[in-house]
């Protein structure tokens, strides 16, 4: 028989560890309730435009994309990648930590911030581009996958919802891959090759990477048939309004952007003189020859150069040989009245921009998206 | 003891302080709060930032969990019961203000609140509110024992911070690295801290 | 062992993540802290400066980047070809920012050993001393670079 002295004690203590628990958690969970309940706030995007009523406490990015306004992320929030980069004017409170090192002083100045590290607090006002506006997400059905050459494949998407697109040519979507051995979804930008009055489908151009994670599972994963998500458009890269003549320099994969507005131009009855360089290493490199050979002969106004850089010396090929600047260098003595549109990898577009301004071509006339 | 209630009530909190930051040095001479010591130590602004959030919190609790002790648990007569309510009150304390910080001050959150979580359990805190009761502080001492103590703690890994920093780059054997030769800074610190043990005593 | 928030994010970032495939670590089980300490000895034993192989590395890199993809010889029986990639990868120590994607592989056939170098492979070792982890296909060894650029002469 346990004495009545020791029950009573062990009652005591057992009463008052449940008391204070339940007291402090009561208090703890009344604290969150009260103390991070933001209350609803307004986002205001480009003075009035649009005006959101969200739930405050949740970041910038994320507020934004539930009411379908979608700023480029590639991290998902995690503040790693700088791409979701809006300017907040007001209520956008004290600069983090983690933005620190992506902001610039001219940024800072224009008071850019990056979205997935605002905190909605109280009343906000941001200012966006007003593409990103027109963004949606898109549900689409592969319709096929065909090889352009050992390590470029085409994907022709039919839109499912929304079932059409308003775009630029020239601008990118944001293809979103799926999980897959373990890697997680990632988004990745590629242009469209499709001319944009094909409303209902989009056209990329896929190279395969060594080791990424999206090329790998378009690659290896997609299939014909399946279902693909992707946001977009994105980009500023598309024609000017002028009539100067262009000059298109691409290699690989960059063709994309530059057989959409090749084919946009064409349905639009352009007479604006165009000269396109092909950079690629050899022969099989190549694809799309004989389109764009077809192109030049229809039309009066288009030029299509192709040129290798390292084709062996005793081989058919009776095109261009030698890097593409240097042949680009050779054609183009005289860039002064012309604009430079280029698609590629940094290397080659820094390379270019010195050999076009080097021929007379200024800055500002000169176009590319380094998708970053 | 006497001479303690007797002295000027300033003066005895400057002595407290003191002898609670140097004399009793927490992390040195009772060798508390180890374990987030050896692992935030490598630098000197981080070991700042959480040496920072412990003073606060240890000020702040152990005047807090003063006030429990006398005015709940020696009435009900359950002291027995201190050990599991102090871990309770300073859990529960660090969560709030945690969220306090975050929802006033985003400067204070930034240099401090992230810190926050990693001390919620640190032995520091819970030691120093222990040794408190071993005293017949007032509640005012109480709180400058528990500020001098995380004072103290703030200090010595301040100080650990800035010789690790000096020591990364030098060769050391391999066992030796990392971890264990912290402890044998943090062994050799001690001792120079032993010197502060005469100089006062309450 | 607890963590700062800073370390915390570190170790995140260098294990596989939505930029990088495999991570930053291959298959090494070492900590951070015991790689860089290991090859950064190891770089100081040689009596090579950090310095030099950087700039060896950053050297190959470029002159394979201005060639767009065509093979260019570095050294003798040393030859380097540029692989472009678009867009760009952060670094997983946030403060550094973002690289270029792209990669330069460095085959040498005399001594049979290559080399993958990258722009953020490069930043690494010149701000952090990290050649990354074994197994991982970015590592730059620095006793194979030290024998694929010629920077010891040869015994």
């Amino acid at each position: 028989m346990i004495p009545g002295s020791i029950l009573f004690s062990i009652g005591i203590s057992v009463g008052f560890l449940l008391i204070t628990g339940l007291i402090l958690a009561l208090l703890l969970i009344l604290a969150e309730k009260k103390i991070l309940n933001y209350g609803t706030c307004c986002i205001d995007v480009n003075e009035g435009e649009k005006k959101l009523q969200v739930p405050g406490g949740g970041s910038l990015l994320s507020s934004l994309a539930e009411n379908e306004i979608f700023i480029p992320s590639a991290c998902g929030g995690r503040g790693t990648c700088a791409y979701c980069k809006v300017q907040v004017t007001e209520g956008g409170s004290m600069i983090s930590p983690v933005e620190e090192p992506y902001l610039g002083p001219e940024e800072r100045k224009n008071q850019v911030r990056l979205s997935c590290q605002v905190k909605v607090r109280k009343d906000i006002k941001i200012r966006v581009p007003k593409e990103l506006l027109s963004v949606r997400k898109y549900k689409g059905k592969l319709l096929h996958k065909r090889p352009l050459t050992y390590d470029i494949v085409e994907l022709r998407i039919e839109l499912l919802e929304p079932k059409t697109i308003d775009f630029v040519a020239g601008h990118y979507v944001q293809l979103e891959s799926e999980e897959y051995d373990g890697n997680d979804r990632v988004m990745r930008a590629y242009s469209m090759s499709s001319p944009p009055s094909d409303k209902n489908h989009i056209e990329l151009m896929i190279r395969k990477v060594p080791n990424g994670i999206c090329t790998t599972w378009v690659f290896e994963h997609l299939k014909e048939g399946q279902e693909v998500t992707f946001s977009g458009p994105h980009g500023k890269f598309h024609l000017s309004n002028t009539d100067a003549e262009i000059i298109f320099i691409a290699g690989g994969s960059g063709m994309a952007p530059i057989w959409g507005i090749l084919r946009d131009i064409k349905e639009k009855g352009n007479t604006r003189k165009a000269t396109y360089f092909f950079g690629a290493l050899t022969q099989k490199d190549l694809f799309f020859v004989d389109e764009l050979t077809k192109l030049q002969q229809e039309v009066p106004w288009f030029k299509f150069i192709p040129a290798l850089s390292n084709e062996p010396a005793n081989s058919d090929w009776k095109g261009e040989r030698g890097l593409i600047t240097d042949v680009v260098a050779r054609h183009m003595p005289d860039c002064s009245k012309n604009e430079g549109y280029l698609c590629g990898s940094p290397g080659m577009i820094d390379a270019c921009i010195k050999v076009l301004t080097k021929a007379g071509m200024t800055e500002d006339r000169i176009f590319y998206d380094k998708f970053a | 003891m006497d001479q303690l209630q007797n002295m000027n009530f300033f003066v005895s909190l400057v002595l407290i302080f003191t002898s609670a930051a140097f004399t009793d040095n927490i992390l040195l001479a009772r060798f508390l709060g180890m374990c987030s010591c050896l692992a935030i130590s490598r630098k000197v602004d981080t070991s700042i930032g959480l040496g920072s959030a412990v003073i606060f919190v240890t000020a702040s609790t152990t005047a807090l969990n003063f006030l429990v002790y006398k005015y709940i648990l020696l009435p009900l007569g359950i002291e027995y019961l201190r050990l599991l309510t102090f871990i309770v009150i300073i859990a529960a304390f660090v969560q709030l203000l945690e969220m306090i910080i975050e929802r006033f001050s985003e400067k204070l959150y930034y240099t401090l609140g992230i810190f926050l979580p990693l001390i919620t359990v640190n032995c520091a805190i819970l030691g120093i509110a222990l040794f408190m009761l071993n005293k017949p502080y007032t509640f005012w001492q109480a709180f400058a024992f528990g500020a001098g103590g995380g004072f103290g703690w703030f200090l010595a890994i301040t100080l650990i911070g800035g010789i690790r920093e000096k020591t990364k780059e030098n060769e050391l054997p391999k066992g030796l690295e990392g971890p264990a030769i912290t402890l044998i800074i943090i062994g050799i610190m001690a001792l120079a801290f032993v010197g502060f043990s005469g100089m006062i005593k309450i | 062992m607890k963590l700062s928030p800073e370390d915390q994010r570190l170790i995140h970032n260098l294990k596989p993540s939505k930029f990088s495939k495999e991570g930053f670590l291959g298959t090494d089980n070492r900590s951070f802290e015991e790689i860089t300490t290991e090859d950064l000895r190891t770089l100081e034993k040689t009596g090579v400066p950090k310095k030099l192989l950087v700039q060896a590395l950053r050297d190959a890199y470029q002159k394979a980047r201005n060639t767009f993809g065509a093979e260019v010889e570095i050294k003798k029986n040393v030859k380097a070809v540029f692989h472009e990639s678009m867009g760009r990868i952060p670094s997983p120590f946030c403060k550094d920012g973002l690289f270029e994607k792209g990669e330069v592989v460095v085959i040498d056939s005399a001594n049979n050993l290559s080399l993958v170098i990258t722009s953020l492979g490069i930043n690494l070792i010149e701000k952090h001393d990290f050649f990354q982890g074994k197994g991982c296909r970015f590592r730059i060894d620095p006793l194979v670079a030290i024998k694929i650029f010629r920077l010891l002469p040869e015994t």
